[in-house]
C-alpha cells in the first residue's frame, strides 16, 4: 500500500476515532499488552496513573545500557544456583592461576628485580 | 608531584603475575598470546611505575594496563579473539575424566560459550574478587553495566548447565493466583 494512500488515512482516522471513543479501555488494554510484551517497560507503563500522569517520569528518563537489566546480579537466581556457579568458577579459574609461569616470564621478572636492586645501589 | 613506588614493587608485581596471566588467557584465548600480553604489561608497568600510587590497588592497575594493551592490539591488527580452543575447557580437559572433573569440564565449556564481555565481568567479580566499582573502572563502563553483565552471565550459565535440582521459577505467581 502506498505511503499516502487514502485507504491508509481512512484506517488511521478510524483507529483514532475508535481510540477517542473508548479511550480509557484502550489505555488499559495498551498497558496490559505492553506489560506482557515488554516486561520491565510494561511494568513501568502499568504503574502510571493515567488520570494524574503520576509515574510518567521514566518515559523521559535518558535510557542507558546500565539500565538494561542492571538489577542486582544476586536477583533472579536461587542462592544454591549462585553458590554452585561461584564455586565452580573459582575452581576452574583457580587452575589457570595455579599454572607454573613460563620461563620467559620468570626471566623477565628476574631482570626487573635486578634492575630495581641496581637502581637502589646507585 | 612525583610518587615514589614502594620498595617491594617488584615483589608485588611478581605476586600478581599468575592472576594477570589467567586473566590474559580468558581475554585472548591463546596461551602464547597471553604470555606476550603479560610481558608487555610488566614492561609498561615498570616503565610507568612512578605513576603508580602506593597503597592503591596494584592488581587493578596491572589488569587495566593489560586490558588496554589487548584492546589496542585488537583494534590495530583487527585481531579476532582466538577462542577456538576454548581456554577453560582445554584447561580442564588436561585432567581427564577424574571424579568431579566432568562437572567442572561442563562448567568450563559453558564459560567458554559466554559472550566475552559477560565472561570478563563474571571473572573480575566472581573469580578475581574485584568490587563492582573497581571492575567498572577497569572496563571503563558504568557500575550498572558490570552488574548487568554479571547477572546475564550467571543466568546464561544457569541455562547452559541447569544448575541446581530444579529450574528457577521466574513466573510471577501473583498473576496466576489472582486470575
Amino acid at each position: 500500500m502506498p505511503k499516502n494512500s487514502p485507504h491508509l488515512n481512512l484506517l488511521a482516522n478510524g483507529v483514532l476515532a475508535t481510540e477517542l471513543s473508548v479511550l480509557p479501555t484502550v489505555r488499559t488494554q495498551f498497558s496490559s499488552a505492553m506489560n506482557a510484551a515488554c516486561g520491565r517497560l510494561g511494568e513501568n507503563l502499568a504503574s502510571i496513573d493515567w488520570a494524574t500522569g503520576q509515574g510518567e517520569e521514566f518515559m523521559t528518563k535518558k535510557w542507558t545500557e546500565a539500565d538494561d537489566g542492571a538489577a542486582d546480579p544476586a536477583e533472579g537466581l536461587a542462592p544454591d544456583a549462585q553458590d554452585a556457579i561461584a564455586r565452580r568458577l573459582r575452581s576452574v579459574y583457580g587452575r589457570l592461576v595455579a599454572e607454573p609461569l613460563p620461563d620467559k616470564v620468570v626471566q623477565l621478572l628476574d631482570e626487573l628485580a635486578k634492575l630495581d636492586s641496581s637502581g637502589k645501589k646507585t | 608531584m612525583t610518587i615514589t613506588p614502594s620498595d617491594d614493587f617488584p615483589q608485588q608485581l611478581a605476586a600478581t603475575v599468575p592472576n594477570l596471566r589467567a586473566f590474559a588467557r580468558s581475554l585472548c584465548g591463546n596461551v602464547h598470546h597471553a604470555d606476550d600480553l603479560v610481558q608487555e604489561t610488566l614492561v609498561k608497568a615498570w616503565k610507568h611505575r612512578a605513576s603508580f600510587q602506593p597503597g592503591t590497588h596494584l592488581k587493578a592497575w596491572l589488569f587495566t594496563i593489560l586490558r588496554n594493551s589487548f584492546l589496542s592490539e585488537k583494534r590495530s591488527r583487527k585481531l579476532e579473539v582466538e577462542d577456538a580452543e576454548g581456554t577453560f575447557a582445554a584447561r580442564m580437559s588436561v585432567e581427564g575424566e577424574q571424579n568431579g572433573h566432568m562437572d567442572l569440564l561442563d562448567f568450563a565449556k559453558a564459560l567458554d560459550l559466554l559472550a566475552a564481555d559477560q565472561r570478563e565481568a563474571l571473572i573480575l567479580i566472581g573469580a578475581e574478587g574485584f568490587s563492582y566499582e573497581e571492575a567498572a573502572q577497569l572496563c571503563g563502563c558504568a557500575v550498572g553495566t558490570i552488574k548487568s553483565r554479571v547477572s546475564r552471565a550467571r543466568s546464561r550459565l544457569e541455562e547452559l548447565l541447569q544448575v541446581g535440582d530444579e529450574k528457577v521459577d521466574r513466573t510471577p505467581s501473583s498473576v496466576e493466583a489472582g486470575s
